[in-house]
């Protein structure tokens, strides 16, 4: 069985300002199928770059990306990936549902099929009672639901989350997050999750990577065993704060140690 | 929550709310007036008072009523044809971004021709009629189209943009379904500005070489000294633009009630 993901000694140059910048340098990665994998790291690790590798919205300087064994552009196309953003970037002039209609409508799915599927999504969204509103009438959370049920209204294999949740309150982000679970225990997919929150990193994860920057690179991988589906009182667990310790020390350190060459 | 509430408010009410602040300096802006004429030795052909105004539009309606209906007919035509003829262009000229850039400062320099300039020539091409009047009112919409809706077309987000990459959006859903609607804004504010713009364009024309319309009104009352038609004439006129403005303002509410700019005006 081939991997959801494969990228192989990639690297990325940004040229920046008549310099050059490293924002990624020898990161190798492998998500399996069906896998939940949390990408954390500080500001200008690269954990962006990484997944805007893999939905082809950057090509690597070097080394190869593989998605299901073909290469990004190639699963762009076939729509087997899904992708949400740090924010919401929904539609302004569409409403809830139009919003989520949308990769439905750009692959071309009759309307007639569209729509019940996107009805669906909503309500496991649980924004049914809003279909018909407007972006700038829903709250942040509620935006963000939306964009999450748009990237899984296709069934993609793989969805890339770039920080869903930053901008969202500590409360908010724990309802999502438990809420995520839910839609994630569900379904098939596989997740890749960039973030900067250690707590949220464990408890959605299979596996939690930790990043260091300049150049951006992978410091540690943690395995996370705890049983699915995961709950609150987990966090309570030897094992989540085991994990949330040596996440932090080599976060930290890796941190750390940046300053110091800077 | 707030927004619901206010809106409880019966409309009637609202309305008045909104409008008696403005009738109140109307009031006062007609007493004073009305008083400098009558009472305080303010000359005729300085300003006429309102009442000789009315007087005179109510008098001889006709007049006013054909001449301002031929400005009406040459501005909305000219609008409409600039506006097609901008849409147009913007498009070629967004999906050919060698002549966008070969054309922008053209654009430009077109959109700052003081009309006046133009018009003699115009009139000369197109002679006496309507036509050179519909085709001034033309030009004058057009540039602030073109450059605006341009700047729209370009307006979209950056992560809207990639969010239609990674949804494999092909070009011309990209086209119709962000960058169209996201350039609906400035090509909305372009139409405002050219709808009093194509107006101005036809009065200004019609002062040039005309034998019709507000323009040539005015001319001929201010040959014969006849102020008070002067002032009914420039009363129409402003009804036209505003008339104008008004439309465009109601079909930007209907047609983008999703943008902020909309929704703060309400």
């Amino acid at each position: 069985m081939t991997a959801a993901v494969v990228a192989r000694d990639l690297s990325v140059t940004f040229e920046s300002g008549g310099g050059q910048f490293q924002a990624l340098d020898a990161f190798n990665l492998t998500v399996e199928k069906n896998e939940f994998v949390s990408l954390i790291g500080p500001s200008g690790c690269g954990k962006t770059t990484v997944l805007r590798c893999i939905a082809d919205l950057i090509t690597p300087t070097g080394g190869s990306v593989t998605v299901n064994g073909i290469p990004p552009r190639d699963a762009i196309k076939k729509r087997d990936i899904g992708y949400v953003f740090q924010s919401a970037t929904l539609l302004e002039w569409r409403n809830v549902i139009k919003n989520v209609m949308l990769p439905l409508e750009l692959a071309g799915v009759p309307r007639s099929e569209a729509t019940p599927r996107a009805e669906a999504m909503i309500e496991r969204v649980g924004l049914t009672d809003f279909v018909k509103n407007y972006p700038r009438q829903l709250s942040g959370g509620m935006q963000q639901r939306v964009a999450i049920a748009r990237s899984l209204v296709m069934n993609p294999d793989i969805i890339l989350m770039d920080e869903p949740f930053a901008a969202l309150d500590e409360i908010t982000r724990d309802d999502m997050n438990r809420w995520l679970l839910e839609v994630f225990d569900q379904s098939s997919t596989t997740i890749l999750f960039v973030t900067h929150n250690i707590r949220e990193a464990i408890m959605l994860s299979d596996r939690v990577v930790v990043m260091a920057a300049r150049p951006g690179r992978i410091v540690k991988e943690f395995k996370v065993t705890m049983p699915r589906p995961r709950t609150a009182e987990q966090t309570f667990s030897d094992e989540f704060s085991r994990i949330r310790q040596a996440a932090e020390e080599a976060l930290y350190g890796a941190a750390t140690r940046t300053k110091v060459g800077e | 929550m707030t927004m619901a509430s206010k809106s409880q408010r019966s409309k009637p009410a609202a309305i008045w709310h909104g409008v008696w602040p403005a009738l109140i300096v109307a009031v006062v802006v007609f007493v004073v007036w009305y008083s400098a004429s009558h009472f305080w030795g303010m000359p005729k052909y300085i300003l006429p008072a309102p009442d000789l105004i009315l007087k005179e539009a109510f008098e001889n309606p006709n007049s006013l009523l054909r001449n301002g209906w031929v400005t009406l007919v040459e501005a909305t035509s000219g609008f409409a044809v600039g506006v097609l003829l901008a849409v147009f262009v913007a498009l070629v000229l967004d999906s050919w971004r060698f002549l966008e850039k070969g054309m922008s400062p053209y654009l430009v320099v077109g959109l700052n021709i003081p009309i006046v300039a133009i018009a003699p020539a115009v009139i000369i091409w197109f002679g006496f009629g309507m036509t050179s009047k519909i085709v001034v009112a033309a030009i004058l919409t057009f540039f602030p189209v073109v450059i605006y809706t341009l700047k729209g077309l370009k307006a979209a987000d950056r992560r809207e943009v990639d969010l239609f990459s990674v949804l494999s959006a092909s070009r011309i859903q990209g086209l119709l379904k962000l960058r169209m609607p996201s350039s609906l804004p400035f090509f909305f504010a372009a139409l405002r500005v050219a709808s009093a713009a194509s107006v101005l364009a036809a009065v200004v024309a019609e002062f040039i070489q005309a034998n019709a319309g507000i323009g040539y009104l005015i001319l001929t009352a201010a040959y014969t000294n006849n102020t008070p038609r002067i002032w009914a004439a420039v009363a129409v006129s402003a009804g036209i633009a505003l008339l104008f403005y008004w439309v465009v303002t109601v079909a930007e509410r209907k047609l983008i009630p999703w943008h902020a700019s909309v929704d703060a005006r309400n």
